[in-house]
Order: C-alpha cells, then sequence, then structure tokens
C-alpha cells in the first residue's frame, strides 16, 4: 500500500520536473521569483561560511616556511626587474597613444570599463560545470551578460541575477563560447571552453581561419563583434595554433591570463555588449568602435598621417580596396554562416602586398622558424608570462632596429621583424587599409548589428 | 507530510518534528558546505556530493517517500544554484530518493558494506545523468576521459563522505527514536 501511493508520487513529482524543465527552458527567466527568494535567504548564510572558510584557509596558509617566502621573494623580485622595465615602455607608449587618440578623436579609453568588485562566496562542487556565484545582485547593478574579469583578464559572464546574488559560468566551462580576436592581427576566432582541456589549464581556439596571422605566443582578446562581450579584453596568449586535420581552418590552444584555481575576488563590468548596440543607432557610437577597432594598426599609420587629414584621404582610397573580390574569395572557402568583417578584409590585402612588395626568400623561411618557436613556446608554457615579457622585449628591439635601419630588413631578424619592416614599407597602403577598413566595417555594422 | 504524522500518531509528533527539523537543517548546511566550503580546500580534486549521499541515505533508511521528499529539497537547492533549466537536479535526486527507497527492505543496522555499493551506483546513475543531457546532447564524446577525470574522483570522494554521512544519518536517526 505505502509502496504504491509512494511510486505515484513518484510519477507525479517526476512529470512535475519534467514540465518544469521545459517550461523553464522555453521561457527565460520564469522561476527567477523563486530563485530570488531562495537566494534572498541563502546568500548571507552562504556569504558567512565562505568568509568563515576562507578565513580558516588563509590562516593555515600563514604558517609557510620561510624558504617558501624567500624563493617567492625572490621571483617577485625578478618580476618586478621585469615590470618596471615594461612600465617605462609603457609610459612612453601612453603618451604616443595619448596623442593619437586625441587625433582620432578616442575619447573613450576602451581598456577602462567601470566596474564593480565582487566575491566569490559559492562554487560548483563537481568537475562537470565551473560555474560560481558571486555576492552583488540587481540591488549593485549587476546585470545578465555582463562581463566578469580578475587579475586583469576575462573570467566569465553573469548568466543569472538575483537581488543580492549572481551567478556566474567561467570561460573555461565546457559550454562557453567566446568570440575573440589577435590583438597584433585582430583575425577573428572562438575561444571555446573544454572539460578535457581544464586540468592543463587550458581552452581551445576554433574556427580561425586558415590565413590567419595569429601565432604563438600572441595576446588574444575579446572581439569587437562578439554579441556579448565587451572589446578588447585580454583573454589569454594563444599557444601550438596549427592548421585543423581538414586544411580548412586553424586551430590551437590558450592559456587563460587569470588564474582560475584561486579565484576569491572578481571585477565586474558595469557596462553590457547590448547597450552599445542600442547606442549604433546613432551612428555616433558605431564609428567610435570601428576606430577603436582599427586602434591597434593606427600606431603604424599615424607616423606618416600626422597632421594629414584622415578624413580627405577618406573619400579618395575607398575604390582602392578590391572589396568585392577579397569578400568574393572568403564566401567560397568558409562556412556558410561565418560573418565576414572589416578584419578578414584587411588581413588579405597586407599578406599579398608584404609578399609582392618586399620579396624576401627569407619569408618561407621564416614560416619555419615560427613552427619551430611555436615548439619552443610550449615548453615555456608554465612560465608564459616570462615567456610573453621577453617576446615583447624582443618586439621593442626589432622595432628600434628598425628605426635605425628605415627600411632595409636584416635576414637574421625574425618574421615580427619582418612584418614591422613590411608595415612600414608600405605604410601608405595601410592607411589606405585602415581607412578602408573603417568604411567597410561601418557599412558592416549598419548592416547587422547582431 | 507533517499533518500526516500528526494525524496518525499524536505521540510520534514531537519526535518527527524533531525529525523533519533536523533533516531541513543537514539539507541547508550540507548544501553551504558543498558550494561555499569545499571548493576553497586546495588539494581536492572533486568534492563529493553531500546532498547526493544525504539523500540516498534517508532514501535507504526511511524508505521512498522520505527519499524522494529530502531529494525533491536537495534539488531544488541545486537548480537554484544554477541557472539551467529548472527542474534538472530536482529530477534526478527525487529519482535517486525513491530509487533507494526501494531497496530499504533489505535495510539492515550496522551493515556498511551495502550502503557504500549504492553510494557508488548512485553516482554513477547521477554522472551519467549528466552527462547525457549536458554533454552527449551537445556531442561531447570523450567519454574516457570524463570517467577518469570527472566520474572517478567523484566516486572516490563521495565513498569516503558516504562513510561518515551514513553513519551521521544512523545515529541521528537512533538518537530521535530513543
Amino acid at each position: 500500500m505505502d509502496n504504491k501511493k509512494s511510486k505515484y508520487i513518484f510519477i507525479v513529482l517526476s512529470v512535475v520536473c519534467i514540465m518544469m524543465i521545459v517550461l523553464s527552458s522555453v521561457k527565460d527567466g520564469i522561476m527567477n521569483p523563486i530563485r530570488n527568494t531562495i537566494g534572498y535567504v541563502l546568500v548571507p548564510f552562504q556569504k558567512g561560511v565562505n568568509t568563515l572558510g576562507f578565513g580558516i584557509y588563509e590562516n593555515l596558509k600563514e604558517h609557510r616556511t620561510l624558504e617558501e617566502v624567500l624563493e617567492e621573494n625572490k621571483k617577485l623580485n625578478e618580476k618586478i626587474g621585469i615590470l618596471v622595465e615594461q612600465n617605462n615602455r609603457l609610459t612612453q607608449d601612453s603618451g604616443e597613444l595619448q596623442r593619437l587618440r586625441e587625433l582620432y578623436d578616442l575619447d573613450r579609453d576602451y581598456m577602462q570599463y567601470e566596474k564593480i568588485a565582487a566575491r566569490v562566496i559559492a562554487k560548483d562542487s563537481e568537475n562537470w560545470f565551473q560555474v560560481f556565484r558571486i555576492d552583488k545582485g540587481s540591488q549593485d547593478g549587476i546585470r545578465v551578460d555582463q562581463n566578469v574579469m580578475a587579475n586583469g583578464g576575462l573570467i566569465g559572464i553573469v548568466t543569472d541575477v538575483g537581488l543580492n546574488y549572481a551567478t556566474v559560468r567561467s570561460i573555461i566551462d565546457d559550454e562557453s563560447r567566446v568570440s575573440a580576436m589577435g590583438i597584433q592581427a585582430s583575425d577573428t576566432c572562438i575561444v571555446a571552453g573544454d572539460l578535457t582541456l581544464y586540468e592543463k589549464g587550458r581552452l581551445r581556439i576554433t574556427d580561425m581561419k586558415k590565413d590567419a596571422s595569429i601565432q604563438d605566443g600572441d595576446r588574444i582578446v575579446t572581439s569587437s563583434i562578439s554579441a556579448k562581450f565587451m572589446p578588447g579584453i585580454l583573454i589569454g596568449y594563444a599557444v601550438d595554433v596549427k592548421e585543423d586535420e581538414k586544411r580548412l581552418m586553424k586551430d590551437g590552444y590558450l592559456i587563460p591570463a587569470a588564474d582560475f584555481d584561486d579565484l576569491s575576488e572578481v571585477l565586474v563590468i558595469k557596462e553590457v555588449k547590448s547597450d552599445s548596440f542600442l547606442d549604433e543607432n546613432n551612428g555616433e557610437a558605431a564609428l567610435n568602435r570601428t576606430k577603436a577597432k582599427t586602434g591597434d594598426t593606427l600606431p603604424e599609420t599615424a607616423n606618416v598621417t600626422a597632421g594629414g587629414n584622415v578624413k580627405s584621404s577618406w573619400a579618395g582610397m575607398e575604390g582602392l580596396t578590391p572589396l568585392s573580390e577579397v569578400v568574393g574569395n572568403h564566401s567560397a572557402d568558409t562556412a556558410d554562416d561565418y560573418i565576414i568583417t572589416a578584419k578578414d578584409i584587411t588581413d588579405v590585402p597586407s599578406v599579398t602586398i608584404g609578399s609582392v612588395e618586399s620579396e624576401d626568400d627569407d619569408n618561407e623561411g621564416n614560416r619555419e622558424n615560427r613552427s619551430s618557436r611555436s615548439s619552443a613556446h610550449e615548453d615555456n608554457a608554465g612560465d608564459e608570462g616570462a615567456s610573453q615579457s621577453r617576446n615583447t622585449g624582443r618586439q621593442e628591439e626589432d622595432e628600434e632596429e628598425n628605426r635605425e635601419t628605415e627600411t632595409t630588413s636584416s635576414p637574421e631578424t625574425d618574421s615580427r621583424t619582418e612584418q614591422v619592416s613590411q608595415e612600414r614599407n608600405n605604410e601608405e597602403e595601410t592607411v589606405r587599409e585602415t581607412v578602408a577598413e573603417e568604411v567597410s566595417s561601418e557599412e558592416l555594422i549598419e548592416e547587422n548589428p547582431g | 507530510m507533517k499533518k500526516f504524522f500528526i494525524k496518525t500518531s499524536l505521540k510520534k509528533s514531537t519526535k518527527n518534528r524533531l525529525r523533519i527539523l533536523s533533516y531541513v537543517l543537514s539539507l541547508v548546511l550540507a548544501f553551504l558546505i558543498q558550494t561555499s566550503v569545499m571548493p576553497l580546500i586546495p588539494f581536492f580534486s572533486a568534492s563529493p556530493n553531500l546532498l547526493l549521499i544525504l539523500t540516498f541515505s534517508i532514501g535507504f533508511i526511511h524508505g521512498s517517500l522520505p527519499g524522494m521528499i529530502y531529494g525533491l529539497g536537495a534539488g531544488l537547492l541545486m537548480d537554484m544554484f544554477y541557472s539551467g533549466a529548472f527542474g534538472f537536479y530536482s529530477l534526478i535526486f527525487i529519482f535517486i530518493g525513491y530509487l533507494n527507497g526501494l531497496f530499504s527492505n533489505v535495510y539492515y543496522e550496522e551493515y556498511i558494506t551495502l550502503p557504500m555499493i549504492m553510494c557508488v551506483i548512485n553516482e554513477f546513475i547521477y554522472h551519467v545523468y549528466i552527462y547525457v543531457f549536458r554533454f552527449l546532447i551537445r556531442l561531447k564524446l570523450d567519454l574516457p576521459y570524463y570517467l577518469i577525470h570527472v566520474v572517478l574522483p567523484a566516486v572516490v570522494f563521495s565513498l569516503l563522505a558516504t562513510l561518515i554521512l551514513y553513519r551521521f544519518v544512523f545515529t541521528a536517526t537512533e538518537k530521535i527514536d530513543k
């Protein structure tokens, strides 16, 4: 009798659950009132328990041996040296950047988003998902789709908001996909979380075009075409970039800039990407955004155009880019739903011009060098911070060398130098391209704002 | 539930009230520990699913109905925590509570081997459920990897936790019964 009764109850409860699953997946946010209520009661407890646990853990951590501390001190001192050097260079750069920004009417610094600090109070205990909860909610201005950062890198995105809590899905979660681009060449790609790579501390980079120039060690930032992520947030560094089995696209791995193991405080960016879509209707924001997008190619071009009127050349150069040709080329070999961006259009001409004009035999050899360099990078994957700074250091050296030797590129310099020199050689072309890009990307955005 | 017990026997009412109270408390406490404390401990590659262990222990000791109700509570808490489809966890927890309740007639006091076996089976069902509905439907087919890196650590840690928690539920039941 009792058995039969519980059987009926079981069936009823299961049906109710299945109905709830269907209902909540069809209509988003229908359960929010219930979630809010429970969250309102539980979050203070979660906060308390977490603080307690964290306090105990910190206490234990304090009792480390002197040796460990000395070792760490040594490492930190080394790091300071690198950072001071980097800082000096960046200060110089930022002065230049300021000037260039004024030149291009870029009044907004795109990396400086307004942020809210929040504390991680709960995490998923199982390894299936990488989801955590923070102690700030809608009453603190948290909204769904806000981006979350920590240690200067992207952490995740807010998926669910209650009154005093919010749930964040990290980018290392298996279901996470972030539209990204390389900061050097701004080829777009997708950074996807993968559970099978989680223990190695890596993410997957997919959907990169075959001729994309993203190399090992390149900084990968959120793309400006992403629907949910604000542009220009550092995600991590690319490693092991190579062509996929089908030889149609390139893929690789990404080492995230943020440390996911030791998350306790995060920063939530107040602005949501969809806000800027609303602005785009005015046209003003769209123009700014496209300019920001071209921001990384600007320093090269601006040396030439300093004082020159960009807008006047704009109209004249419009016809120079074989836009239709490029679009036609690409749509042939890319996926059907692939959106062709302004970046894609600029990449192709710069490559062809480079190989035609400089006619360097080293070009081939350098490509091989690059692959050998990639294996070297893998070894350094552990201390990528150091390798990165070394990388930028080298870049700087190369650039200086270039300034001295102007256009003559020595065969010894690596491919990166060559790239720089090519860019310098073709400064004028780059200007034209940038200008054309601005025009075309503006058109593109207007066409499909999503 | 409460009313039902009060009607059936007035003598048992205080006992049951105490029991329900202690179970609600244990439920909330387990949830808080599982989500807010366990992830802080760095050497745990996986943490035991305390809610699952409590659900099946109660189902096993007290029968299907209490198991299901406890499972519903645990599942709802899990559903609150995640932003996915609401009811996803409730369903599996109710199922596990019910399933283990069916075995309550073979329940012997002080007998720990069977609960351990049940723990492994339950963990397995639970993880396969998550895998099928959250990973397989996205064509993530790397099953051996998931088995070794996700399911196995979870099962091992849960077994350890079962040793403690099952005893806890057991002694709690005994004390209340006295």
